[in-house]
């Protein structure tokens, strides 16, 4: 009789290796078929043109600065200047980042900049996702205004309409979505309840009316109709105003996200809140809202991403923000027609704002997703 | 939630007491808002709608002249704007967002991570810089006499100057011989005979058929080139530079979006189907076609959707730039006249309407292609 049962134990195999070498790399990844060869030259042969094309502009032919005799905005203009003119953001980078804030004070919105940028840092902590989140907020946006307004602490009152740059981006996206938050969560509720149709109908008209009407409109009638709705003693200023409106729209988006995680809740957190005989208020604050605002935590970056894109629309209705400078300095007639160097350093900062929160933005879905599976 | 008989009565009663509340406010409102405009001599209502429009259209798409034409015909000139441009960037990211979110999904690593790279780079940037530096851009092209003519199409910072037919037989023809033959193949290829043709042949046919006239002519029929005349242009179809410059930037943020829901999309068919296909052995473009992206596209059209009604939005952005849609005009009616409240209801009117025809319009669709509870 033959034996089957191995005798001997067998040594264990080393895991397959799975590291490619560069020859089965570009097989594999880049040649693997007679399209993916033709599509991979072309591709390489566009992308060589546009990058050496851009580096020949941005790099090899820019003017940075005063060259010889010349001035900087000279030199960029000068005969066979033909690259990018960084010297203009050298020459404007105060005016794009701080606006016509008084120049030794703006140390001030620098450091009201930073507090925000904290703050979001702060934010995104999973570990801080507690009622104290609200307290933190509340502290870090009176500290920005206090830095920002002066007239305490022995620090010069500046008025809000000398305010500008990118501290008025990051106030507007920032208190926006600070004020909207609770107004969103209102709506959300209004919306979804049952009880009082008319409150109801009144919530699902005024989030309907703002996801219909686009940004501009609203602004102008924020910036146009407005001070004829209020009394004379009321007439606030124009920032504010904007302010106002910013957060009225941004609630609408908000409160629908926030509405989708209500409605993720199952029914037997509402049963269960019920058979304890919990209030409505109870239910609610309780119960629901900490799980459901925890579910909508990415959609809600993603709202916010939106809103700190669609701050730059505050330009139509003359705001002084992070795109209203950048127009403004070029404006200048000693940096006119030099207005894209301008954008693509705005451009730049507005990424790296956007980008960052994004990615995270991406991860926290993915954690999400793993929790609940 | 539970509704008692007695908590009904309350519930009516706080009801009533909010609306009376809210009313009041509004009523105070009013007043104010009526005291106000008394009071900077502005009359209140719809008259100015009649009245001759005092300034000059920029890019008005039809003849209009102010001091005779009204300001109804301002807004509605402005309204028809809104829509063309919306039209043109919906197709046109349309087109660019399905290259960009398939080869986002491709295998070739370069292609995916060039697709990658771009829709990273262009969606995290607000469209209005996009729109601020396209514009830059095409006002440094070349002015019109330094411009070279490339294929008869002239590109320079006064505008985007492409050839046009010249109203002639030959073309009228073509268009007709084109019709008749696409009709056919549609025929046909809804009859499902042995031999009906795929989307490339019919595209490659039709083709044919519309340049079959110009083989019988001997030549192909007149085009009218653009051609510098000193200062001027004659000849073509000219785009000014500031709906080059809006169109362009509002398709690239736009199509980025539209890659990413379909990826998403098609990533959302379950893997099952796959490899029920791969089982099945049918062929890769069959598979696509008829299997994947009809599941695809059913999850994807809702979100299309809603970023279509985005791009009719944000169309009201070309006010930077100073190409007049109907936000544009309907600051100028409103300087001119000072009826704010009014050019704002009338602005807003239109949105909602806009916005309302066209998810209307998408979930008929919705509904056309749903398969039910059939699943």
């Amino acid at each position: 009789m033959t034996r089957f049962l191995a005798q001997t134990e067998a040594a264990a195999r080393p895991a397959p290796d799975r590291r490619r070498g560069l020859r089965q790399i570009l097989a594999e990844d880049f040649f693997y078929a007679p399209g993916a060869t033709v599509w991979t030259l072309v591709l390489v042969v566009l992308l060589g043109l546009a990058a050496w094309t851009l580096f020949d502009w941005a790099v090899l032919n820019a003017v940075f600065g005063p060259t010889g005799t010349l001035d900087a905005s000279q030199a960029c203009r000068a005969e066979g200047a033909e690259g990018a003119c960084w010297a203009v953001i050298g020459d404007k980078v105060r005016l794009i980042l701080f606006g016509l804030y008084p120049f030794d004070l703006q140390w001030r919105p620098g450091l009201a900049c930073l507090l925000m940028i904290a703050l979001y840092a702060l934010s995104v902590q999973k570990a801080l996702w507690r009622p104290a989140l609200g307290v933190i907020w509340a502290l870090v946006l009176a500290a920005v205004l206090v830095l920002m307004r002066g007239g305490v602490a022995g620090l010069a009152p500046v008025g809000d309409d000398q305010w500008g740059g990118l501290p008025v981006t990051l106030i507007l996206s920032t208190f926006g979505l600070g004020l909207a938050f609770p107004v969103a969560i209102a709506l959300a509720l209004a919306r979804q309840q049952r009880r009082f149709p008319m409150l109801q109908a009144a919530s699902v008209g005024l989030i309907e009316f703002a996801r219909a009407v686009p940004l501009v409109v609203v602004l102008f009638m924020a910036s146009v109709m407005m001070p004829l709705f209020l009394p004379e003693s009321w007439q606030v200023s124009k920032l504010l105003r904007v302010l106002i409106a910013f957060t009225l729209f941004g609630a609408a988006y908000l409160a629908e996200v926030i509405r989708g995680g209500l409605q993720a809740i199952p029914s037997g957190q509402y049963e269960a809140a019920s058979a304890l005989s919990l209030t409505y208020a109870q239910t609610m604050r309780d119960v629901i809202l900490p799980q459901a605002l925890r579910i909508v935590i990415p959609g809600i970056v993603n709202v916010f991403i939106g809103f700190f894109k669609a701050t730059a629309i505050v330009v139509v209705v003359g705001i002084f923000d992070l795109m209203t400078a950048a127009k403004r300095a070029v404006a200048d007639p000693l940096w006119q027609g030099f207005g894209i160097e301008v954008y693509l350093f705005a451009g730049l900062i507005y990424f790296v704002f956007c980008f960052s929160l994004s990615r995270f933005s991406a991860r926290l879905e993915r954690d999400l997703a793993r929790d609940r599976s | 939630m539970m509704a008692k008989a007695p908590g009904r009565w309350r519930s009516a009663a706080a009801q009533a007491l909010v609306f009376a509340l809210v009313g009041l406010a509004l009523l105070w409102v009013f007043a104010i808002t009526g005291a106000e405009l008394r009071s900077r001599g502005i009359e209140t209502g719809f008259a100015f709608l009649g009245e001759p429009a005092r300034t000059a259209l920029a890019n008005a798409p039809f003849a209009f002249t102010p001091g005779e034409d009204s300001n109804a015909l301002a807004l509605w000139a402005g309204a028809l704007n809104t829509l063309k441009i919306s039209a043109m960037v919906i197709v046109l990211a349309s087109i660019l967002g399905l290259g960009l979110g398939l080869g986002r999904l491709s295998r070739n690593r370069l292609l995916r991570g060039s697709c990658l790279f771009t829709i990273e780079l262009v969606r995290n940037v607000p469209v209005l810089i996009h729109i601020s530096l396209s514009y830059a851009l095409v006002l440094s092209l070349p002015a019109p006499r330094e411009a070279q003519p490339v294929l008869g199409v002239l590109v320079t910072n006064r505008g985007l100057y492409l050839p046009s037919p010249v109203a002639e037989a030959g073309w009228l023809l073509s268009g007709l011989c084109g019709l008749i033959a696409c009709l056919a193949l549609i025929f046909l290829r809804r009859r499902g005979g042995r031999w009906s043709p795929g989307s490339a042949v019919m595209t490659l046919l039709t083709l044919a058929a519309m340049a079959l006239p110009w083989l019988v002519l001997g030549r192909i029929p007149d085009l009218s080139t653009p051609a510098v005349a000193g200062f001027r242009i004659n000849g073509g179809v000219s785009i000014s530079p500031e709906l080059a410059a809006f169109v362009i930037a509002l398709t690239l943020y736009t199509s980025t979006f539209l890659a990413e829901i379909i990826r998403g999309a098609i990533q959302s068919v379950p893997r099952g189907q796959w490899e029920a296909t791969m089982a099945l052995a049918l062929p890769g473009a069959t598979v696509r076609r008829s299997v994947i992206y009809p599941q695809a596209i059913r999850v994807a059209l809702p979100a299309m959707a809603n970023e279509y009604i985005g791009v009719i939005k944000n169309s009201s952005l070309a006010v930077v730039i100073g190409y007049q849609e109907i936000v544009g005009i309907g600051n100028t009616v409103l300087f001119d006249t000072g009826q704010a409240v009014e050019v704002m209801a009338v602005i807003a009117g239109f949105f909602i309407l806009v916005s309302l025809g066209f998810s209307g319009l998408m979930n008929l669709v919705n509904t056309r292609l749903s398969w039910g509870d059939r699943r």
